[in-house]
Parts: structure tokens; C-alpha cells; sequence
């Protein structure tokens, strides 16, 4: 299945199915000498936050979070990852809730449980909170509540790039 | 048996459901505001009638769940135990049925008489989804009223609805939501356990209780520590718990709560369909330019601003209508009465004081209207949103920034915002800081301190300065009570964004209205009653000498050949003048005054400027006008020219002095009407103590703080 390098936790071995993102991050990956179908092998990825490293042709690389978003990559297993990285317009599968006491029962109550499937669409002016769309309806959470709950990705958002940049790029060709 | 004529209806339902207009749409008018007992949560209740029953509807607080954690949840839950109202109504939102019917399950728990009102219905219509009203009537137990309160459809049939089921004309089912065998066995078990101690037995339904038991429910916890039944009861959940770590590595709370969505997954696939989806909705289209990364916080800044300027510059108009209004009432009465204390009670301490009440309520009228169409058309929570990052870093809520600014206009209004909040630790938090944003009254004396000791080419900046001060220990102490007070205690940020919405008018007039009324009746009272007892104070006791003195002078005045006319009357006011301040400094306002002078003289203060502190409780305006009577200048603001020269040859002070006593005026106690609504809105005398103590040390050490820091740079 299709996934993004950056939520690929370390020692899965993937290969790269497709590139997003505007001029500016294909040129840092090819300058990272990245290119489609390459295998690499997920060396660490901690708290799906800070740079991933990975793997290739032998070498180690250091690729940032923002750019291995940006990385599709083709992926036997599935990992859970946590809600907070999920990125916006990516489908996802509640795993497992693992907040305490009140914040637990109020996701509960609003249906953050095992099962549901959610979407990030959207992140306040300020990255914080998130806006998660579940069950018909919007819920924001703070990434605080969010880093307490695992969700395993279903589809990637359709839309490769969001940017209103590419948009006007389409619209002038 | 004859059933009595009144049927007791309690309407339960999510936020955002639409609940409190249908409750407009039932009884109008028709009803009135008070509190659960024991909480601050607003029991709204309302009458109509129908087929010859009076039917009393109470509006409990929308909640998605009865567990035991928020007040709210707390509250309505007790209220439906306790209570056991003769019908419960369910409102839910037909638009979205797959979170609201989790109440509904919850309900069907409890065993309730239910009633389920699908509530925009008309918008379900338009969205295009069919539902199969009969089979969800048969799956749920409970009979289904299509309504929609925007356009006033349903009410009359939901009202039968009630009635006949109370007479038994129509039967609730009464359905009981069955979990799987690994749950049942375990809700059995503990029934059976429970049902061994009669009392209980008796009392509650003990199915209700197991159910409550297994999913953790703490105040369920504390009810069955009580009996000696618990000892089993522990021994018992503690093997359960152990089971289910072991065999499904969950617990029951979230397995119980899987079949719930379960059980309502199935129920909606069964009786609802849903047409063809439009790709954007509405909702989505607003909230693309509203809250987008870009443009969400302009827009959010533009709002609070409009919401600012439509409480505090369109509430100017009728304000100072109310104002002269009641100073033409008082001339009148002036002219009526005879000369004498009755005459100066009823002229000076009564209208002045109910005077004093109503010039809050154009400010809270346009507030509340503001707040409510905030609320109605949605965009509260999205304001929470956006700014919640921010107030999360001082350990508040998004939602607390709008009575925050409020607070800038005037800080009564502001504490009644606070009830927005719905966690009690955010909404004392709140409550506590908002002194701290200086309100307008505090303004002239800045004008005043500020113009009689700095260039004009400063003014703007110490001015500034004044004001940041506040919102900085406003947002420090914040953060001070959130890690010491209310310590532990972190709300989440767990929040619906509603569709948009376009509210009625009728439901925004109502909860404009209800808001002025309890203002009037519950605060005002004693606002009045406050007022006057200040303006004795300030006026009495009365030193007959000095009324002596300045009769006899005023003659010796007027019969002196050697004066004009013009030099005369100018002489008679300034022995009237003088008269005035020697009156203030004798009376009891004055002598408190005069006696807290040691305390403040650390910070420069004289005993003037501690009788304008003290008369400065009664409200912060009176503060310039007293230092006017002292220096027996007779009515003064804050542009007066001879106040300020006065003030600027008095030895006794410097710059130093007045960046203390702006200071001190920023942070001490706000008037006593603020102070009469905090404690209405804290609901306790702890927290009011607090207020008072922290407000006033937090004054006296910065003041302190202050005068030293800007002694070394004069």
C-alpha cells in the first residue's frame, strides 16, 4: 500500500512509489540522489517528528519531516502512527486510544474509538489545534490530545499537493 | 389513581443540537433562569400547556454523554436520577444522528420515559436523507417527532407526544441496548450483586449502576462506597478488569463504548439512507476563508474588534441617555422634596444608585446579543480555535480570550461572559484575571496623572505601558493559578465545530434578555443596596460646625460692601467648595482614608489620595471627581485644568507618585458592582476572597514595585 516515508517506522524496508510537492522539494530530493523505485530501509524515525533516516544504496540520509511527506512510498506493513502527524487530507483508522480519565471519555463520546475512520482537514492559523472530520462532523483537538491517540493511514489525501501555488499553476496552463 | 394535571419534561440533547431554540420555539416567553444547586450551571425552565396539562420543561445543559466528569453532565444526569422527570424529551440533530443518538443509548440505559424530538428535521430533508422513522422508532424504543424549531414545525405534535405518553395514550417501549455476551455476563453478575442490597435496589436501577461500575464512572464509585454491598462489588471489578486486560487487552469503558457506536452503526444502516453528497457543504465553503491559515486570525481580530466596538461605542448611546435620564428624575425630585437627609437619600444614594444599576445594561444587552449570535451561528467554537494556541500557552481555554476583552470595557459584562466556559477551573481562572484588564472607568484617572506630570510627548507611551502591564500580569497570573490552585486539573481541547448556522432572532432576543433580567434581579439588588451604603459613607457622619462655619462665612460674604457681585458668588463657591472637602474628610469614607494612610504611604500615597481609593470602590469614575472635592474645587474631570495644576504643586507629588497610584488603580479592587457579579458568577466566597485579597496585594506590591523603580530615574 501507498504510504508517506515519514510515517514509515524505522526498520521497514520500503521503495519510493512517486514524489509531491512543488519544484522546490524535487529538487532536494534528487539532491538527496532519491529517485522512483529506489529501495530504502527506514533507520530511525522517532515520535514521527524529527527528520526520518534512511537508508539508501548503502548510505545513511537525514531526510526532514517536511520532505518525507512528500515521499510516497510503496509499503508491505502498515504501521500505527500517531494522530498528531497525520497529515491533512490523509484517511486514517482509530487503533487505539491511549489518553487517561476525562480526556479518554470525551473522546470516546465524540466516537474517537477503535474502527472509526477521520480525516485532518485542516490545522489552525497557529498549527494548533488540529480539525479532525469524523462521523459527518468536525472535532478540534489540541495536538496534545491528539499525540494520545494511534491511527493506522487508509488512503492518502487525493490531492498530491494542496498548495494554492500549484492550483494557480494549473489554472495558467 | 387521577394522574395530577403537570407533567414535569426534562429535554436532553447534545450541544449544538439546536435544544435551546427548540425550547424557545415550546414555551416562549414563558420561562425563567436560575442555577442547579450546588453549581453555576444555568437551569433554564419554561411552562406551557396542553390538552388542559401544564407541562414544565426544564432545559438541561447539552451534553454528548452522561458520564460524571463535567458539571454539566453531572448535573443533567442527577437531574434525570433524582428528579425522575415524567417524560424526557431527546432532542438530536437529524444531521448528524450518528454521534447525537450516544446520549440516546445512554438514555435507553437509564430506563427513561423517552421521547425523541429529530430536531432540523428540514435541513436532514435538504441534505437528502430518508429516514425510516418506524423501524428506528422500534429500534430505539422510543417515539420519534420530527421537528425543526428554526421554522416551528413539530412543536405541536412533539406537545402530544408528551402528553399522551404520560397518560398512557402511547407506550415507550423502553428498550434495553444489549452488549455482547462478555459484557452481559459481567453487567448480570454485577445486577445481581447490586440487587442483594435492598436500599439500592429500591432506589436506582441497578442494571444502570452495573453499567456504570464497569465503565469506571467515579461518582457511581463514591454511591456504592457507601454500602455495604461494596466490599463485593470491588472484589468483583477488579477481577473483571483483570479479565479484560488479559483476554482482549482493552477495558470495558472502550469495549462498552465500540458497541454503543455499534449499536447506532447498525440501527442508522438499517433505517437511514443517504442521497447524493454534495463534495463541498456549505459549512466547508465558510470555513475555507474564516478559519484558513491566512486570513483566520485578521478575521478573528476583526470580529472581537466589532464585538468591542458595538458593546462599548454603541452602548455609549444609551448610556448616557440612562444617565441623564436619571440625573433629570434626580432634579425633579430635588425641586419636589424639601430640603433635608430625606431629600438627599432618596436624590443622591437612591436614583443615583439605580442609576449606577442600569447603566451596565446597555453593555450587557449588546454583548449578550453579540456573544449569542457568536454562539448560534457557530463561530464561537472557531474563534476558540484560532486562538488557542495562544491562551493555552498561559494555561487557558481558547474561548476565554472574548470576556478577556470584554474586560477592557468593563469588567461586570466580562465576568458574566466567563459562562461560556464550561470547565469551573478555566472559568475561575478567568474570573480571576479579568480585573486586571483595565476597565474604561479607569481611563480618566490615567488622563489626569498622566497630563498633570508627564510631557505630552510621553502620554502616549506610559499610557500604553499602564495597559500592558495589566494584560501581562493578567496572563502571568494565569498561569500562576493554573499551576498552583487548579493544579492538575487540564481541560481538553475537545471541541465540535458546529455546521453554520443561521440563528433565530427570537432565540438571540431571548437569551439577550434572560441574561439583562438575572443582571437586574440578582445582581442589581444588591448593586443598589451597595451603592447606597457607600454614598452614606461618603456623606455621613455630618459635622454641623462646618455647616455653621460655612453659613456664616457665605454671610459674611454677601454682606461685604467692598466686593463685586462676581467676586462674591466666585468666593461663595470656593467657601462651598471648601466645605465639601472638609464634609468628605470627616465622614466615615474619609476617615477610612485617613487611617489606611500608614499602609500606603510606602507607596507615596497621602491621605488624600486614600480617600479617592477608598470612594473609588463604589466605581472607579468617582475616583478623579473625589480628588476635585478634596482639593475643593467642586465638580471636576479628568481635563480640568485647575485639578491638574493643583496636583502638579502639591509637594507630596511626583512622577513617581503617580505611576504608583495608576498602578494601584489598574490592579486593586474593581467596583463593587464587578465585585457583586463575581461572586454571582463564582458562585463561592472562597473564590470571592481571593479575588478581593489577590487584587489587592497584587496592587499594593506592583505600586510598591512601581514608586521605587521610577524614584531612581526623577
Amino acid at each position: 500500500m501507498l504510504t508517506r516515508l515519514c510515517y514509515c517506522k524505522a526498520g521497514l524496508e520500503v521503495k519510493i512509489a512517486k514524489f509531491c510537492g512543488g519544484r522546490g522539494a524535487l529538487n532536494n530530493i534528487k539532491s538527496l540522489n532519491l529517485s522512483i523505485d529506489d529501495s530504502i530501509i527506514i533507520q530511525k524515525n522517532e515520535n514521527y517528528r524529527s527528520p526520518v533516516t534512511i537508508q539508501s544504496k548503502g548510505e545513511n540520509i537525514l531526510v526532514g519531516k517536511e520532505l518525507a511527506a512528500k515521499i510516497i512510498v510503496e509499503s508491505e506493513t502498515i504501521n500505527d502512527i500517531l494522530l498528531s502527524s497525520l497529515r491533512t487530507g490523509d484517511l486514517a483508522e482509530v487503533k487505539n486510544v491511549l489518553a487517561k480519565g476525562e480526556i479518554r471519555r470525551r473522546l470516546l463520546d465524540m466516537g474517537l474509538i477503535k474502527g472509526a475512520i477521520l480525516e485532518v482537514i485542516r490545522k489552525a492559523p497557529l498549527g494548533d489545534p488540529i480539525v479532525v472530520k469524523l462521523n459527518g462532523f468536525d472535532l478540534s483537538l489540541r495536538l496534545n490530545e491528539a499525540e494520545n491517540i494511534y491511527v493506522s493511514l487508509k488512503s492518502l489525501s487525493n490531492s498530491s499537493s494542496k498548495s494554492i501555488f500549484n492550483k494557480l499553476k494549473m489554472l495558467r496552463k | 389513581m387521577k394522574l395530577p394535571m403537570e407533567i414535569n419534561v426534562a429535554l436532553a440533547g447534545n450541544p449544538n443540537c439546536g435544544k435551546t431554540s427548540l425550547f424557545n420555539s415550546i414555551v416562549g416567553a414563558n420561562q425563567k433562569v436560575g442555577n442547579f444547586s450546588g453549581v453555576t450551571v444555568e437551569k433554564v425552565e419554561g411552562v406551557t400547556y396542553r390538552k388542559g396539562y401544564k407541562i414544565t420543561i426544564v432545559d438541561l445543559p447539552g451534553t454528548y454523554s452522561l458520564t460524571s466528569y463535567s458539571p454539566e453532565e453531572l448535573v443533567a444526569r442527577d437531574y434525570l436520577i433524582n428528579k425522575k422527570p415524567d417524560v424526557v424529551v431527546d432532542v438530536v440533530d437529524t444531521t448528524n444522528l450518528e454521534r447525537n443518538l450516544l446520549l440516546t443509548t445512554q438514555l435507553m440505559n437509564l430506563g427513561s420515559n423517552m421521547i425523541v424530538a429529530l430536531n432540523m428535521f428540514d435541513e436532514a430533508d435538504k441534505k437528502i436523507i430518508s429516514i425510516d422513522i418506524d423501524q428506528l422508532e422500534k429500534l430505539l424504543g422510543a417515539h420519534l417527532v420530527p421537528t425543526s424549531a428554526v421554522k416551528n414545525e413539530g412543536i405541536e405534535s412533539l406537545l402530544d407526544h408528551i402528553v399522551d405518553l404520560y397518560t398512557g395514550e402511547i407506550e415507550a417501549k423502553k428498550n434495553k441496548l444489549n452488549y455482547s455476551e462478555i459484557l452481559e455476563e459481567r453487567i448480570e453478575k454485577l445486577t445481581k450483586i447490586l440487587n442483594k442490597d435492598k436500599e439500592l435496589s429500591a432506589k436506582y436501577n441497578t442494571r444502570w449502576l452495573a453499567i456504570k461500575l464497569l465503565v469506571s464512572d467515579k461518582s457511581i464509585y463514591n454511591l456504592i462506597q457507601k454500602y455495604p454491598v461494596w466490599i463485593k462489588v470491588q472484589n468483583y471489578l477488579s477481577s473483571v478488569f483483570r479479565d479484560f486486560e488479559k483476554k482482549y487487552n482493552s477495558d470495558p469503558e472502550m469495549i462498552l463504548m465500540e458497541e454503543s457506536f455499534a449499536f447506532i452503526n447498525g440501527a442508522l444502516k438499517e433505517t437511514v439512507t443517504i442521497g447524493q453528497k454534495k463534495a463541498l457543504t456549505l459549512s466547508e465553503k465558510i470555513d475555507r476563508i474564516l478559519i484558513n491559515r491566512i486570513t483566520g486570525l485578521p478575521i478573528f481580530a476583526f470580529f472581537m474588534w466589532l464585538i468591542f466596538q458595538a458593546t462599548f461605542a454603541l452602548g455609549e448611546v444609551p448610556m448616557q441617555l440612562i444617565e441623564i435620564g436619571f440625573e433629570k428624575l434626580g432634579m425633579a425630585f430635588a425641586t419636589l422634596l424639601p430640603d433635608g437627609i430625606l431629600k438627599s437619600i432618596i436624590v443622591d444614594g437612591i436614583i443615583s444608585g439605580v442609576g449606577g444599576v442600569l447603566i451596565f445594561l446597555p453593555n450587557i444587552m449588546i454583548l449578550f446579543f453579540a456573544l449569542a449570535i457568536l454562539e448560534g451561528t457557530g463561530y464561537m467554537a472557531r474563534a476558540a480555535f484560532v486562538i488557542d494556541k495562544v491562551m493555552h500557552k498561559f494555561g487557558l481555554h481558547g474561548k476565554s480570550f472574548i470576556p478577556m476583552i470584554t474586560g477592557f470595557g468593563c469588567s461586570v459584562p466580562a465576568f458574566m461572559g466567563t459562562r461560556t466556559l464550561k470547565s469551573e477551573s478555566d472559568r475561575i481562572t478567568t474570573l480571576l484575571i479579568i480585573p486586571f484588564m483595565s476597565c474604561s472607568a479607569k481611563f480618566p484617572v490615567y488622563i489626569l496623572f498622566i497630563g498633570a506630570f508627564f510631557p505630552v510627548d510621553q502620554a502616549g507611551n506610559i499610557l500604553s505601558l499602564i495597559y500592558l502591564l495589566g494584560v501581562i500580569l493578567a496572563l502571568l497570573s494565569a498561569k500562576l493559578l493554573k499551576t498552583t490552585v487548579f493544579k492538575g486539573v487540564s481541560e481538553p481541547f475537545v471541541m465540535e465545530l458546529p455546521p453554520y448556522r443561521m440563528p433565530t432572532f427570537r432565540s438571540l432576543f431571548m437569551q439577550m434578555w434572560m441574561k439583562a433580567y438575572s443582571y437586574l434581579r440578582k445582581a442589581g439588588t444588591i448593586i443598589l443596596l451597595a451603592s447606597v451604603l457607600i454614598w452614606i459613607a461618603s456623606n455621613y457622619p455630618k459635622n454641623e460646625l462646618i455647616n455653621l462655619h460655612l453659613t456664616k462665612q457665605v454671610e459674611n460674604v454677601q454682606n461685604s460692601e467692598t466686593l463685586t457681585e462676581i467676586e462674591k458668588t466666585s468666593k461663595i463657591t470656593h467657601l462651598q467648595n471648601q466645605a465639601a472637602s472638609d464634609n468628605l474628610a470627616f465622614s466615615l469614607a474619609g476617615k477610612i482614608g485617613k487611617s489606611i494612610e500608614p499602609i500606603i504611604s510606602p507607596l507615596g500615597f497621602d491621605w488624600r489620595l486614600g480617600i479617592a481609593l477608598v470612594t473609588g470602590v463604589a466605581a472607579k469614575e468617582i475616583v478623579v471627581s473625589t480628588m476635585g472635592t478634596i482639593y475643593a474645587l467642586g465638580d471636576t474631570d479628568e481635563e480640568s485644568a485647575n485639578l491638574r495644576t493643583r496636583l502638579q504643586s502639591d509637594p507630596n507629588y511626583n512622577e513617581a507618585v503617580a505611576i504608583a497610584f495608576m498602578v494601584f488603580v489598574l490592579l486593586y479592587v474593581p467596583c463593587i458592582s464587578a465585585t457583586i457579579v463575581f461572586f454571582r458568577e463564582a458562585g463561592n466566597i472562597k473564590w470571592t476572597l481571593l479575588y478581593l485579597g489577590y487584587t489587592t496585594s497584587m496592587s499594593w506590591i506592583m505600586a510598591f514595585i512601581a514608586y521605587n523603580i521610577t524614584k531612581l530615574f526623577i
